[in-house]
């Protein structure tokens, strides 16, 4: 601002007081330009305050967000480790029954005495068996094996001398059988041994020389010496007959052996003898 | 004045602007890619509306409600410009009413209202509790 103090040059008359009027005008003018810088300012601050407020609510929602979120974070995070443990737990558990199956299948497939297998398990490796052999046309032989009077060492000397007989004959027929060969406790003293690939000759050898171990050896059981024998009937598997047939005609060379005196090997006879009762 | 809908996506909200019976509704969940690109010409509506001379005859009142279960922080700036323009139709003498709706456990939506309440002379703002949740 310059300030213009001359008079004004259309005042029609002169004045004493044109100076000092000229100067008031002035600083009226200056003031009412003061007002509108004042008026912006306070604009200017208004907005501001607006401005402020605003951002300062914003950042409010903003940080309940983040809040939310961070709880949302925590809960997930949680569930996320329970989830881990009960996936742990589970695989524990499967494990377990695992364990607890494969346990079951052994118990059922083996015998706890004698750890031969068990009758059921002996009957299915034998079919299994028979069907490859029959595929490729060969043989298979049974032997139906029975203790000789082993009700008597029950009775003298209790069952858990009977037990450990039993348990002597399983490891005597593990140790004697050949790689391929299957032996199974059939019943309480009767066993079955499945020779597959093998011939009437070959299976009578195996036989013999499985009665000869028993009768030779000595079991002794708290300084009681016990010995006894056993009696083996032998037959083999003829096409297209199912393998219980076959085991029916074992049986039958087993109830010769009995009755023709035991502790012996019976071959099945070509036309089958009536079966009568006979004495273990 | 020509009414303003907008269905509901995945992001924004369904939001109905019905002009010529002074119900305004903006429901859902919003956090749209574009905030501007949304509420942009929303915004320019409702100004184009509340300058117009005279909408209405003056008894029946201008109603906005609000239901929202999640809004980011551009759909709260845009929100924050509505209830100014709103507050400053009311300040000239419009009758106007703000329902904010939110559901009983949702105290982060009631801490939002509570807030924005604060800054309402002459418009009526209203907290109102809806047990019903939203439809998708």
């Amino acid at each position: 601002m310059t300030p213009d103090l001359q008079p004004p040059e259309d005042e029609p008359e002169f004045s004493l007081y044109a100076q000092e009027r000229a100067v008031i005008r002035q600083a009226e003018e200056m003031l009412e330009k003061l007002d509108d810088v004042t008026r912006g300012v306070r604009q200017l601050a208004q907005a501001y305050r607006n401005g402020y407020r605003e951002t300062m609510r914003l950042v409010r929602i903003s940080d309940r967000m983040q809040l939310d979120l961070h709880d949302a974070n925590r809960t997930l995070s949680l569930q996320a480790c329970e989830l881990t443990s009960l996936n742990e737990t589970l695989l524990q558990e499967i494990e377990r029954r695992e364990h607890l199956e494969r346990e079951l299948r052994r118990i059922a497939s083996i015998d706890e005495l004698t750890g031969l297998h068990t009758r059921r398990h002996v009957l299915e490796l034998g079919e299994h068996e028979y069907r490859r052999l029959a595929r490729h046309q060969r043989e298979l032989a049974i032997l139906l094996i029975d203790l000789d009077h082993f009700k008597r060492i029950n009775d003298t000397h209790g069952h858990a001398a009977g037990d450990e007989v039993l348990r002597h004959v399983g490891s005597l027929f593990r140790a004697s059988l050949r790689e391929g060969d299957i032996a199974g406790r059939f019943g309480g003293e009767e066993f079955l041994a499945i020779l597959p690939e093998t011939d009437l000759p070959a299976a009578r050898q195996i036989a013999e020389r499985l009665r000869n171990c028993l009768e030779q050896s000595v079991i002794v059981w708290r300084d009681i010496r016990i010995r006894l024998t056993l009696s083996i009937g032998i037959a083999t598997t003829v096409v297209d007959e199912p393998i219980e047939r076959t085991i029916a005609r074992a049986d039958q060379a087993l109830y010769v052996a009995k009755r023709t005196g035991r502790n012996r090997v019976q071959v099945e006879l070509a036309d089958a003898e009536g079966a009568d009762d006979w004495e273990g | 004045m020509e009414r303003l809908h907008r269905a509901a996506t995945e992001r924004s909200p369904h939001l109905d602007f019905d002009f010529p019976n002074r119900c305004l509704r903006i429901e859902g969940e919003s956090y749209p890619e574009d905030a501007a690109a949304f509420y942009g010409p929303v915004l320019k509506a409702l100004e184009t509306f509340l300058c117009s001379p005279d909408p209405l005859p003056p008894e029946s009142p201008l109603v906005l409600d609000l239901r929202l279960s999640y809004f980011n922080s551009s759909s709260a700036k845009a929100l924050m410009n509505i209830f100014q323009m709103l507050e400053l139709a009311a300040s000239r003498g419009l009758s106007t009413r703000i329902n904010w709706h939110y559901h009983p456990e949702d105290d982060a939506m009631l801490e939002f209202g509570e807030d924005f309440r604060e800054d309402f002379r002459f418009a009526d703002f209203h907290l109102c509790e809806v047990e019903t949740d939203l439809a998708g």
